[in-house]
């Protein structure tokens, strides 16, 4: 490990002279609690922690698993969290040109000085940018290129819940919730550093720690065609579970961001997992068992939290909030507690079952925060098959709360592709959204009725590891852009606005979530090529893409569309997520029953 | 009672790179966790009633800034100043506060002219750079001597208090007035031309910072707070 080096402060102002948004370079919000890189050398055991978020601060700073970690490493004396983000265009000219590190906000200190860079990874668009925050680092990529002299570099997240894609660049994963395992980490961090050792010490020592998964103990054989053959050792790594998400309190001293990030509001996570089962949803598979914080000491904990930092919004965040038996009754307590009449309270994941009548005039107080659904599916038929459980009859009882109760805009979820959709199926999502919008103008006084806003997104099915889908085949682009236009051409236009995800965006990501491991020079090969910011549809470069695939011989369509037979063996299966595969297949096949009625 | 405050705040330090609106709901929030309770405006998005005087560009430290401000319950401008600046970063920092009358019209409005200060850098100390540096609005002025557009005055002034050599007063329209033939001072021209002659010249850089507003009263300048009395 390297002594630590940092970047002094008139050196960044003068680099930041004609920077769009010099905001997001610079330190010192409240909330911090990195410690100072000089004190920290001097303790025994230290252990400097970057934690890197491979998209800009205004998106990366919401992120409630940042400030979790963040939280967590910064309680304990010996350990020191500071996060980095990848500068934005502008900045990054300006560093390669002056030939600067990338440095972390907190104390600037240079990304090849931390003892350990753990990667937050919340989907597959992701990597390139993070391979682009390596090299600005001047980290070599590959684990087996690092000796002792660079930080370890780790990854979870998500993303992670099939690590395959990114096995070459890190020396470990963690995969289920960081919260426990990181400390255990972070000692044997210390370890390594003081007493000297490998680093095949190191990850033998932290192999037995549950969640970790060490990319190196394995080797992928590939028959001629490109499936996998064998996965040796045949021992699965489990995914880390938390039991108790009270274990941990809520982050009442958050970071709180100086320039405006894109939720803007104080974050609580009230439950993990979900029981609804939704067979396209990976979230809902790899979270569970499904955790809830209790009610008694939650409201106090919000109430502190925005006490403490001054919100007037709060955002309760879990895969389906109206499953959170106390919700009433926490929203309640909270709006109470806050006094003022001015508290926004915000439910990102409401089902379209659940938003009632008395949740609706308990919202109505502050701010009306935006409301989102996800129907998923037009038809009924398709509903069933993907066993999201409600009828046209829920859908438009909640249309009318909403609506009736001043709300003025609303958006909506669907998403084409599902295993067996017809073109009825898909023909039924416009009519669905055409009566979604009579309903919801029915529901709104006369003169308001002109403000009604209806956003539609379509987003594209992707077979996602871990699910009772995950062996069906994601529609070809050229049926993605058929099914787009049958949308398009039914939705009426007054107060409706589609959006839909660009066709080759969602194959890669789609490719890159089931991945395997000649999957990581892929990554590299379309890095080299220019891909970064993949998510950002103006950036997106789908030419790098196609060409990285093609200098390895390889097709996407062979990850995303070939459909796998249920015998194959896929690149996720070393990874033990907690549910059974006889379960998944048993789903599947309901759902093929559904599809053959 | 609701009462209206009148304060002036500055920005400096890393501060200086937060726009606008960044720098609203910083000190937004910063009322909240000191539990001042501001007024809301009415209708569908409601917003706490305040409003701050002219922007800065960013980049610039400010000890000019300036904002109205209205409570639902009477509160000691000193009151106010102390809770707040507990709540606050030493970046921001609420250096005045008084009471105002409601009708008073915003700052915004009636700012005329807003006055900067240059400074030398810290390689521009030896005396031929220093006579430089006191030739600059000459240098600034184009062939028939006019000075940058936008400028009520450029000078060369005293030492400041601190005793650190100031080079150059500026003091620009803030808009447009009835009855004088102003333009507005475009600070992000004046900056492409004074980076230019500092690149010729071979000066280091100079420091700006915007010091104070003023609203022209006949032939006096005036500063927000005192234009109340």
């Amino acid at each position: 490990m390297k002594k630590i080096k940092t970047l002094k402060y008139p050196k960044l102002e003068k680099l930041l002279c004609d920077i769009q948004k010099p905001g997001r370079y610079v330190d010192h919000e409240i909330g911090t609690s990195s410690k100072d890189p000089v004190h920290l050398e001097s303790i025994p055991g230290s252990v400097a922690c970057g934690l890197a978020f491979p998209d800009i601060y205004e998106i990366g700073m919401p992120n409630l698993g940042l400030q979790i970690l963040y939280d967590i490493i910064n309680s304990r004396s010996e350990f020191s969290a500071e996060r980095i983000f990848p500068p934005w265009a502008d900045f990054e000219e300006r560093l390669r040109e002056t030939g600067i590190r990338l440095f972390s906000l907190e104390n600037r200190i240079f990304l090849d000085c931390f003892d350990i860079v753990g990667f937050s990874l919340q989907h597959e668009l992701l990597y390139t940018n993070m391979l682009n925050m390596l090299d600005l680092g001047k980290i070599p990529l590959h684990a087996e290129k690092r000796g002792p002299d660079y930080p370890l570099i780790c990854a979870g997240g998500p993303a992670m819940a099939n690590p395959q894609p990114v096995s070459a660049f890190m020396d470990f994963i963690v995969i289920g919730d960081g919260e426990e395992a990181i400390i255990p980490v972070l000692e044997r961090v210390g370890a390594y550093k003081a007493k000297n050792r490998g680093k095949e010490w190191f990850l033998k020592e932290i192999s037995s720690i549950d969640g970790v998964y060490i990319p190196s103990f394995y080797k992928f054989y590939y028959f001629p065609d490109g499936r996998i053959e064998k996965i040796d050792p045949p021992v699965k790594a489990k995914k880390a579970v938390l039991k108790d998400l009270d274990s941990f309190g809520v982050v009442k001293m958050p970071i709180i961001p100086n320039i405006k990030p894109v939720h803007d509001r104080f974050a609580v996570e009230i439950m993990r997992g979900c029981a609804r089962g939704c067979r396209f949803c990976q979230a809902g598979f790899i979270y569970r068992p499904v955790r809830k914080r209790r009610a008694a000491t939650l409201i106090d904990q919000c109430s502190e939290g925005l006490s403490n930092t001054g919100y007037d919004e709060i955002s309760f965040l879990s895969l389906s909030s109206a499953d959170y038996k106390y919700l009433n009754g926490l929203v309640k307590g909270v709006l109470e507690k806050s006094g003022d009449g001015r508290l926004s309270i915000s439910l990102p994941s409401l089902r379209l079952d659940s938003f009632n009548i008395s949740l609706a005039s308990l919202m109505q107080g502050g701010r009306k925060t935006g409301l989102t659904f996800a129907p998923e599916a037009g038809s009924q038929r398709m509903r069933d098959i993907i066993n999201k459980n409600i009828t046209e009859e829920e859908v438009m009882d909640c249309i009318r709360t909403a609506f009736s109760s001043g709300w003025e805009k609303v958006k909506l979820y669907f998403m084409i592709g599902f295993p067996g959709e017809s073109q009825k199926d898909v023909l039924a999502i416009a009519h669905l959204v055409e009566r979604i919008a009579g309903t919801a103008r029915v529901n709104m006084p006369p003169r308001k009725r002109r403000r009604l806003n209806i956003n539609v997104s379509i987003n594209v099915f992707n077979p996602k590891p871990f699910t009772p889908f995950q062996w069906a085949a994601q529609d070809r682009i050229e049926v993605m852009e058929e099914k787009f236009k049958i949308i398009l051409d039914n939705i009426p236009k007054r107060s409706i606005n589609v959006t839909w995800s660009q066709p080759e965006k969602s194959r890669l990501e789609c490719a890159l979530s089931r991945g395997d491991t000649r999957m990581c020079e892929v990554i590299e090969e379309a890095w080299q090529r220019g891909a970064k910011f993949d998510n950002w549809t103006d950036i997106f470069d789908p030419d790098a893409w196609q060409e990285a695939f093609n200098s390895r011989d390889l097709e996407q369509e062979f990850y995303t569309s070939r459909g796998h037979s249920l015998g194959e063996i896929l690149p996720w299966d070393n990874i033990d997520m907690g549910i059974s595969r006889d379960f998944l297949i048993s789903e599947h096949n309901r759902a093929a029953r559904l599809i053959n009625e | 009672m609701p009462c209206k405050i009148r304060f002036k705040f500055s920005k400096t330090g890393s501060y200086k790179y937060f726009s606008h609106l960044d720098i609203i709901s910083i000190i937004s929030r910063a009322i909240r966790r000191a539990k001042i309770s501001v007024k809301y405006s009415e209708g569908f998005n409601p917003k706490p009633k305040m409003s701050l005087g002219p922007p800065t560009p960013l980049g610039i430290e400010s000890h000019a800034e300036y904002g109205d401000i209205i409570l639902t319950d009477d509160l000691e401008p000193k009151d106010f100043l102390i809770r707040l600046n507990n709540a606050l970063q030493e970046r921001l920092k609420i250096e005045k506060a008084a009471r105002v009358l409601s009708a008073v019209k915003s700052i915004m409005s009636q700012t005329d002219i807003i006055k900067y200060c240059l400074y030398p850098g810290s390689c521009n100390t030896g005396k031929e750079k220093m006579d430089i540096l006191n030739d600059l609005p000459g240098l600034l002025s184009d062939e028939n001597g006019q000075a940058p557009a936008g400028i009520y005055r450029f000078e060369k002034s005293e030492d400041d208090d601190n005793g650190s050599p100031v080079v150059l007063n500026l003091y620009g329209y803030a808009k447009i007035l009835k009855g004088i033939e102003s333009k507005v001072f475009k600070f992000g021209e004046f900056k492409v031309l004074l980076d230019k002659v500092c690149k010729e010249q071979c000066i280091g850089n100079i420091k700006i910072i915007k010091e104070e507003l003023y609203m022209i009263c006949g032939e006096r300048l005036i500063t927000p707070f005192e234009i109340l009395s």
